[in-house]
């Protein structure tokens, strides 16, 4: 009896070694031929785009890309999705709420065990999970970095270094204003980037633990001591202290970008993702906006970078019920965080987030100082994306305190009545 | 019998189907889909949407069907004669129709900029005018309800047209004979004449109105702050949320406001039609 089972688990550990085998020798036990569906965004760059087509030689497997339209991305992925239409792979955002949104480990494959996790130094500490710990996205682009974008001109004439704190931000608003410049420009026209004061700012003060804590009602969004109503507050004191253009509900965030470029405002608080706009802005030159624009992190009480990753070159494996796509789309993920990766990088000009691949060398400056921010700050993921439902509906609660319909103490009780939503939503015990 | 089954299959059919999502849990978070009554309901008044937005989409809706029929009703007994000019004139009222909603709403959206020429041309004769049309609570409702108005006048104006034209001749020289003013001959001759015009065009621009969302989403986007979400833009905000049970219960409560305001409507219409 013994010796029967000593045989079946040698046969099973043979069996299981072997398949281990043929996937690591080829990079792939897919022996081509297998049709994967990617649910892509058209907002995908040429580097991403070339990511399908070298898995494509590399592997004899084709790819059948699905477009979804970058405007409005979530809201059409959420509804095909709905549908119950999976693709093999979905480029998706990779922060927790996104992918409980999505169902998670119950529509998900793990990644968990796969090499580029250990490799993304602490890139998974603050994102790629779900709520349930395992990681399901695998993210290839250098994260958004959050901080403050500002006119070094501006900064200079008026005697003032880049502010890295809130308290920063209040005192030069006072020399700012009495020199007639507005300290921020705000875009409340492009309804989301308001979000990026309160999102920064929150994330700086959040103790470790504290979206569990909400999660089990220990504490609550609207809470006096929430980290999350200290950064709505501090959006609000900025907005009340006139440190804010005056046409913050009709400015679109590319013309926010232009007040900077040239001088009209002193800051703009947004992510590194739109630095094409400002190098648009620059006429494309790269030099002339690196000695025009400046980068800084920006937290509550210290410089603190907030990184989120976004959903260009950010993939998932949906479970579909088809063992062998599933087996391919988890080798193309092998594909793009591993033999393929030093081609993306250098294709992207952007900076890897898994080790083994160096920097490239012909990058802006500006976007040089992003990553000095992302390199020399202390770096915090976002508290929404570990809550239910990611404080989704908080742009649109901006846009109410901004119009003076509500106050940071309103937006932030509104917020928690949609979490309690969304928890009640997924089935959270407890709510 | 073709019409009636045509509109069965492909409007009556979906919606009854529909219907029953909001009344259900359906979200993105769970596979399950399950009844839970009037929670929706429940929710989207706590939350405050409801009431407003049915507040905010029938006070757009009046806005632009006022407008849109008083100016076009106007323009269409300017441009009733068939003559070479009126039919330019007819013609370029009309390119608004065909215009996309959202170009539409882009194209205004440029024009009513606090920098934008509309207030360029007001600083003509109030130096330093500017004013935010679509970015200030007391006027970006009344603001993107003009510009749904405008885009829709054409179409309208051709329909009072058409009714104006209708009117038998004789009617009118008989009222010239009589010594009448062209004020009387309006309101006492044309007008009364105009009543299935103005049923036809009175429902349409209302119920359709109800149905607003892509010139909002073009210029505000709901803002400021809740200035503008229509019901429409509600259910989008809900749907972008994954709440598509609450998103539907919107859909549920347009529907619901489209049958309450259009069947009385109509029926107090052809009522006066038969009337006069």
């Amino acid at each position: 009896m013994k010796h029967g089972k000593i045989v079946g688990v040698s046969l099973v550990a043979i069996v299981a070694a072997g398949s281990l085998a043929s996937c690591s020798t080829d990079g792939g036990s897919s022996s081509g031929g297998i049709e994967l569906t990617v649910w892509h965004n058209t907002a995908d760059t040429d580097a991403v785009l070339s990511i399908y087509e070298d898995y494509e030689k590399a592997t004899g497997n084709t790819i059948n890309l699905v477009d979804i339209t970058s405007d409005g991305f979530e809201e059409a992925t959420l509804t095909k999705w709905a549908t119950g239409d999976r693709p093999d792979i979905l480029e998706y955002h990779g922060f927790t709420a996104g992918i409980d949104q999505l169902g998670g480990g119950q529509n998900f494959i793990s990644l968990e065990g796969m090499p580029f996790i250990e490799a993304s130094g602490g890139l998974y500490d603050v994102a790629g999970r779900g709520s349930d710990g395992n990681v399901y996205a695998a993210i290839t682009s250098f994260p958004e970095v959050w901080g403050l974008f500002y006119n070094k001109q501006v900064l200079a004439d008026n005697g003032l270094e880049p502010a890295t704190t809130q308290a920063e931000l209040v005192e030069q608003c006072k020399v700012l204003s009495a020199a007639g410049i507005p300290t921020i420009a705000e875009s409340g026209g492009s309804s989301w980037p308001p979000q990026a004061i309160p999102l920064m700012e929150s994330a700086s003060l959040a103790p470790a633990g504290w979206s569990q804590d909400v999660l089990d009602k220990k504490t609550t969004i609207d809470a006096d001591d929430s980290p999350m109503l200290a950064g709505i507050q501090a959006f609000e004191d900025l907005l009340d202290d006139g440190c804010m253009n005056e046409d913050i509900t009709t400015t679109t965030f590319e013309a926010a970008v232009s007040k900077v470029y040239t001088g009209e405002a002193a800051y703009q608080p947004l992510h590194s993702n739109i630095i094409n706009v400002y190098v648009d802005a620059a006429g494309g030159d790269n030099e002339l906006l690196g000695q025009t624009v400046g980068f800084s992190a920006l937290g509550a009480d210290e410089p603190t970078v907030a990184v989120n990753p976004g959903p260009i070159g950010t993939f998932l494996v949906p479970k579909t019920g088809d063992s062998a796509k599933e087996e391919a789309a988890k080798e193309f993920i092998e594909f793009v965080t591993g033999e393929h990766y030093a081609t993306y990088v250098k294709d992207s000009g952007t900076f890897p987030v898994i080790e083994g691949v160096d920097d490239p060398t012909d990058v802006s400056p500006l976007l040089l100082e992003v990553k000095a921010a992302y390199d020399s700050g202390k770096q915090v993921g976002f508290i929404n994306g570990n809550v239910p439902g990611g404080m989704q509906g908080q742009a649109a609660l901006l846009s109410e305190l901004i119009a003076g319909q509500k106050s940071a103490k309103d937006v932030a009780s509104a917020l928690q009545s949609q979490l309690a939503t969304a928890a009640k939503a997924q089935g959270l015990s407890g709510w | 019998m073709p019409a009636i089954v045509l509109v069965g299959i492909f409007f009556v059919v979906p919606q009854i189907l529909n219907f029953r999502f909001a009344f259900s849990n359906w979200t993105t978070f769970s596979p399950e889909i399950r009844w839970n009554g009037l929670d929706n309901f429940v929710s989207l008044i706590d939350q405050g949407f409801l009431l407003r937005g049915i507040g905010v989409t029938l006070t757009y809706a009046v806005i632009a069907m006022a407008v849109q029929n008083v100016v076009s009703l106007s323009l269409a007994y300017s441009l009733k004669d068939s003559t070479r000019i009126n039919g330019f004139f007819r013609s370029l009222f009309f390119v608004p129709v065909l215009l996309s909603p959202l170009a539409a709403g882009y194209i205004w959206r440029g024009v009513l900029a606090p920098n934008g020429p509309l207030n360029d041309f007001i600083g003509i004769f109030v130096p330093g005018f500017n004013w935010a049309w679509l970015g200030e609570l007391s006027t970006a409702l009344a603001s993107v309800a003009f510009i749904d108005a405008w885009k829709w006048i054409g179409l309208s104006t051709l329909v009072y047209i058409a009714g104006i034209n209708a009117v038998p001749r004789e009617l009118i020289e008989a009222s010239i004979i009589d010594g009448t003013s062209a004020w009387q001959r309006f309101w006492k001759v044309t007008f009364p004449m105009l009543a299935p015009a103005f049923t036809f065009n009175l429902v349409v621009t209302l119920v359709g109105a109800f149905s607003a969302y892509d010139v909002i989403a073009a210029t505000t986007g709901g803002g400021p702050g809740d200035s503008t979400r229509s019901l429409n833009i509600l259910l989008r905000m809900q749907w972008g949320q994954g709440n598509f049970g609450t998103g539907s219960a919107l859909g549920f409560t347009i529907t619901v406001l489209v049958i309450l305001v259009a069947i009385p409507l109509v029926w107090v219409l052809r009522r006066r039609e038969a009337k006069l």
